[in-house]
């Protein structure tokens, strides 16, 4: 087998194992939150007001990151901590295909667990013609609003797991610093007024939803967010998407040099 | 040089912990046993052999190659580690298989090869079970059977007969045997001396990560011509055996068991060897049995790491 179809069969194989896993089914759980919440708190006069905190601060802020560390921690600290990493590296086929088949494994399956959701909360906001349009938080949600807001679920899943993958090639316990750095460190400078936000993941994600327009779905949104500029989506896609490569870059520099000590 | 394993001035260290120190050995084709006591550095040395550690300073060459992280090498070697860990939820078939595929083979091929594995290492009945519920034994059979699954030159065993009942361990070095006889090599390393030795005379000794001897039994045996050497001996006369023996120049001590049997301490053996018969024919004895209790291998290695 070629690299690029050893890559893909420990992702199949990775999948499969995933599915019948305690932590898919955590993720699974914590995917169904968004869409509970926004059945059980919907106003169908005010869609809107209720969409932006179960978006942005509920799943964008919390439930995808959280969803995205737990399935990415597994990458190689799993096989670490269950000391069974020596028959896999002891095999003929590369490191960085262990790595990058692992990661694309747990990346697809948390994208499609969250777009499910997500499509989920923006389908059921859609739903309702608002009565009345005399306040903007009032509004129906803009259009392609949900679709936006699913592809960044799916990102933000993404991006989450990429950096657990890159950790767990150098911590036996990835989750730990993960959850650190997007719920502390990200909460913090996130949510800092200024140019601050810049150094954060969640300023990026929330770029793909806000769009500088007066009408906007930013006009909804808690005040608190709209004390950055924002970029347009689509550089805030292109600068997402860049350090989800440099992170598989470092997880695969990392991996492929690595000793990974196994105490009997 | 046609070894297999070549290290030069090899080290290891984690930290302030000495894992190997100036280690310099070859192994030649055939069964080695690597022996040294817990801690000594065995685990460690293999772990370097298959590539999942890098030498702190030194050289090793496996099968002509650089071994860490070298999948060129992989397909030529099989390793069984230590650390009792399988994938739990598969079957022990399904987790040679997977890593059969893992290593290239086609569906097929690898389902007839884990299949066949299964079988050698007489797993064959539970093979389809979840690894979850093996015992301790037939979890070391599994992993013998994903080292030699996919017919390696050179099979890494860390301790492979631990765990196993008497009947299995015989199975399986009656295993080694034959896949030495089919011209693979074999490093298996053990603290459980008899088996080794019953296994191969070829044998390296680490102690505190360095080499401390190499070579047959036989060869570690004639290195150690000061070591004290005992005697047991087994006699009706047992008591005037001991007086007449403790008379001798080159016995350290004998020591009366009881009434009629004694061991005898001695720095020369030869010497022993040749005035016994003299003294039974004068004394009259009645000599019934004489053993050296420390012709194996078991007391070659504890006067070694002494």
């Amino acid at each position: 087998m070629q690299p690029i179809a050893q890559t893909f069969f420990v992702a199949g194989h990775q999948a499969r194992q995933l599915l019948s896993s305690r932590r898919f089914w955590m993720v699974v759980v914590i995917a169904l939150l968004p869409p509970f919440l926004a059945h059980l708190t919907v106003d169908p006069e005010r869609p809107m007001h209720h969409f932006a905190p179960v978006a942005v601060l509920l799943s964008l802020n919390i439930l995808a990151p959280l969803a995205g560390l737990l399935l990415g921690s597994t990458v190689i600290s799993e096989e670490v901590e269950a000391k069974t990493l020596t028959y896999v590296f002891t095999r003929p086929i590369p490191r960085v295909s262990l790595f990058l088949g692992r990661w694309l494994a747990c990346t697809l399956v948390v994208s499609a667990v969250l777009a499910i959701s997500g499509a989920y909360v923006g389908w059921h906001a859609d739903q309702f013609e608002p009565a009345s349009f005399s306040k903007p938080s009032h509004g129906p949600l803009p259009a392609g609003l949900a679709m936006r807001f699913v592809g960044a679920m799916v990102l933000c899943g993404a991006l989450y797991t990429t950096l657990a993958a890159g950790l767990s090639t150098t911590w036996r316990r990835p989750i730990v610093f993960g959850l650190g750095y997007a719920f502390v460190w990200e909460m913090v400078v996130a949510n800092l007024p200024g140019s601050t936000q810049r150094l954060s993941m969640q300023y990026y994600l929330r770029g793909l939803l806000i769009e500088p327009s007066p009408d906007s779905f930013e006009r909804r949104l808690p005040p608190f967010i709209l004390q950055a500029e924002y970029l347009p989506p689509l550089d805030s896609l292109t600068r997402l998407l860049g350090f989800m490569v440099f992170l598989l870059i470092v997880g695969s520099f990392t991996v492929r040099r690595k000793q990974y000590l196994l105490s009997s | 040089m046609n070894a297999l394993i070549e290290a030069h001035n090899l080290g290891k260290w984690y930290g302030e912990v000495i894992g190997l120190s100036d280690l310099s050995v070859n192994f030649a084709p055939g069964i080695t046993g690597l022996l040294g006591p817990n801690g000594a550095g065995k685990s460690t040395f293999m772990r370097i052999i298959v590539g999942e550690l890098k030498p702190s300073r030194g050289e090793l060459k496996v099968l002509d190659m650089t071994p860490f992280a070298n999948r060129k090498l992989y397909p030529y070697l099989g390793f069984a580690p230590q650390q009792d860990a399988l994938y739990e939820s598969m079957t022990g078939y399904g987790f040679v298989r997977h890593l059969l595929r893992l290593g290239g083979f086609t569906r097929s091929d690898a389902s007839a090869r884990a299949k066949r594995a299964m079988e050698q290492v007489g797993l064959q009945d539970a093979m389809n079970r979840p690894c979850k519920g093996y015992s301790k034994g037939m979890r070391q059979r599994t992993r013998l059977a994903q080292a030699i699954a996919h017919d390696p030159e050179l099979l890494v065993l860390d301790e492979p007969l631990t765990g196993l009942d008497p009947v299995a361990r015989r199975q399986i070095m009656e295993l080694f045997r034959s896949l030495a006889e089919a011209g693979k090599s074999l490093i298996v390393s053990s603290h459980v001396l008899h088996e080794v030795q019953s296994l191969t005379d070829s044998i390296v000794l680490l102690h505190r990560g360095r080499l401390l001897a190499q070579g047959t039994v036989g060869d570690i045996r004639s290195l150690l011509s000061s070591h004290p050497r005992e005697v047991a001996l087994s006699a009706r006369k047992a008591r005037e055996l001991a007086v007449a023996l403790v008379a001798r120049p080159h016995v350290q001590r004998v020591e009366l068991v009881d009434d009629e049997n004694l061991v005898v301490r001695t720095r020369q053996l030869d010497a022993l060897y040749e005035e016994l018969p003299g003294m039974v024919q004068n004394l009259q004895p009645g000599l019934r049995s004489m053993k050296s209790s420390d012709a194996n291998l078991e007391s070659v290695f504890d006067f070694l790491v002494q």
